[in-house]
């Protein structure tokens, strides 16, 4: 690499700091004398900027995993100091360092709000999206990569590890090694969607009766020992799991059906009048956060009325006044 | 970050730009310098026409019309030699008649190149992950938890003055990677770890 490019390196390192107009006037005396100067910079800051990317992937707010890295910090703070009492102060300060990355991110939590979509690189590679209303908690051990659903729903990317088990824990339990695979707790148990690979699914009341879920497949997991039905329905594993595009796609589903869907997303909520229409089946593709176009839609598919109040939209009559 | 450059596009249209550069052309270059090598460029002369080549889109206005990133990229570079033949700065790459005998037939989409978001999360992780020691410590702050340079600092203790050199020397590794390696490491880990996805449209 050239010298250019090494210089385009610093000073995209250098402006990212406190910047004095000295140093300001400096780059642009740089920046101006060569195209090629203009160019190697605006190379380097794009690389800068594409690192980013490594980031949280989300919708949400950073500022809970921010809050997380605080406290972490100060522990290692903490540890750091104690060990300069102890040593010399290289090996301490080295020791102390390692040990940032370790305590990163071994243990994570998430919680989404109502509507938040969020997708979360997690230290061994993987990727959780957590939909809307729900919480994961993180522990990665050198044994076991553990993830509790406390609830709601969550899709996971799983990066490929023999030696190091992925398990979902609810009131059920689902292993994978590698794969692609959504739980979303239920009252009773938990949905279990497979996109890529193989888990393997049980309830903690019987672990011997296991299921095995192959690509396309999907089963409710009771927390009570039951037989559980498998089945290979790989259009309908994708269509549950649109959330994670944030939509909500109907396939003859119920009006009940369907307004739930939308209510797990919304604080304005769908409530149904005439408990007449609940039956009526649907088809069609909806953003997750507009359940207005969807009432619309349904005013019109079902020649219904519908009203909207600030906290409500009413399917079924003419009059807010439910 | 804060853009202060007033050549070419300011604020929000150098972040659009940047973000652009970053996920359509820096995952190309690579294969750019391939390609340019095999056209008989000399190796100390490839950074020059790099940079020639990114100043360039410095003067875009819009680049939503760049349908094919990739196949614009390397037609870029190809006019970037003409005119250094032409004003014989470089003598020591192809004349101007075998660069169009050699024309855009390896220039096809990659057909690679919508990668998932987990293969591309692997790629920039991998990228932090190479750095040495003290300066992937510094790239993990600043870029999977977002710290800022004095919160950097302050998180590792150390000096603002060392976070800014490492983060020089660590941009500089990772482009000079990307330079080497970038495109083909991609596409490898897109092959074994992406997924499709199957859209139900009705």
């Amino acid at each position: 690499m050239s010298r250019i490019d090494e210089e385009a390196t610093q000073w995209v390192a250098r402006l990212n700091g406190e910047v004095s107009e000295e140093t300001r006037q400096a780059f642009e005396v740089w920046h101006e004398a060569d195209p090629r100067h203009q160019g190697a910079f605006l190379r380097a800051e794009a690389a800068w900027v594409m690192l980013d990317r490594a980031e949280v992937m989300a919708h949400g707010d950073t500022l809970l995993a921010r809050r997380a890295l605080e406290e972490k910090l100060k522990r290692h703070r903490n540890s750091v100091s104690r060990r300069y009492v102890m040593g010399g102060a290289v090996a301490a300060s080295l020791t102390g360092a390692v040990a940032v990355g370790y305590v990163l991110a071994n243990r994570l939590s998430v919680a989404t709000g109502v509507g938040e979509l969020r997708s979360i690189p997690l230290k061994d590679r993987s990727i959780a999206s957590v939909n809307t209303d729900s919480q994961i908690d993180v522990d990665m051990t050198p044994q076991i990569r553990h993830v509790a659903l406390v609830k709601g729903e969550a899709w996971f990317e799983v990066a490929k590890n023999p030696e190091v088990p992925f398990v979902v824990a609810g009131d059920i339990r689902v292993r994978a090694v590698g794969t692609a695979f959504s739980v979303r707790r239920r009252e009773g148990g938990a949905d279990v969607l497979v996109t890529e690979g193989t888990v393997e699914a049980w309830t903690v009341n019987d672990k011997n009766k296991r299921v095995t879920l192959t690509a396309g497949h999907e089963a409710f997991v009771p927390v009570k020992a039951e037989v559980v039905e498998v089945t290979y329905r790989p259009e309908e594993v994708e269509r549950r799991l649109s959330w994670r595009e944030r939509e909500i796609v109907l396939n003859s589903e119920t009006l009940t059906e369907a307004v739930a869907e939308f209510n797990r997303y919304n604080s304005r909520q769908i409530v149904i009048a005439d408990p007449a229409l609940g039956a009526q089946k649907l088809v069609g593709g909806f953003h997750v956060d507009q359940p207005e176009t969807f009432a619309r839609a349904v005013q019109t598919a079902l020649n219904v009325p519908v009203s909207e109040t600030d906290d409500r939209i009413i399917i079924g009559t003419a009059s807010a006044s439910l | 970050m804060s853009n202060i450059v007033q050549t070419g596009p300011t604020g929000e249209a150098r972040k659009a730009l940047l973000a652009f550069v970053g996920a359509q052309i820096l995952p190309h270059e690579a294969d750019l310098r391939h390609w340019l090598l095999r056209l008989g460029v000399k190796a100390h002369e490839l950074d020059d026409i790099v940079q020639d080549v990114y100043c360039r889109l410095l003067r875009l206005e819009r680049f939503d019309h760049i349908e094919d990133p990739r196949a614009y990229l390397f037609r870029c570079a190809r006019n970037v030699l003409l005119e250094q033949v032409r004003r014989s700065k470089v003598v020591s790459i192809m004349t101007v008649q075998n660069l169009d005998e050699l024309g855009v037939a390896d220039l096809g989409p990659n057909p690679e190149s919508a990668a998932s978001s987990r293969a591309e999360l692997v790629r920039v992780l991998g990228l932090i992950e190479g750095l040495p020691e003290r300066c992937r410590q510094v790239f993990e702050l600043r870029k999977v938890h977002g710290l800022s340079q004095a919160e950097t600092a302050k998180a590792l203790r150390i000096s603002e003055n060392i976070v800014e050199k490492e983060t020089a020397r660590g941009l500089n590794l990772i482009l000079r990677h990307m330079a080497d390696a970038g495109s083909g490491v991609v596409r490898a880990l897109t092959t074994r770890t992406g997924h499709k996805r199957v859209h139900v449209a009705d």
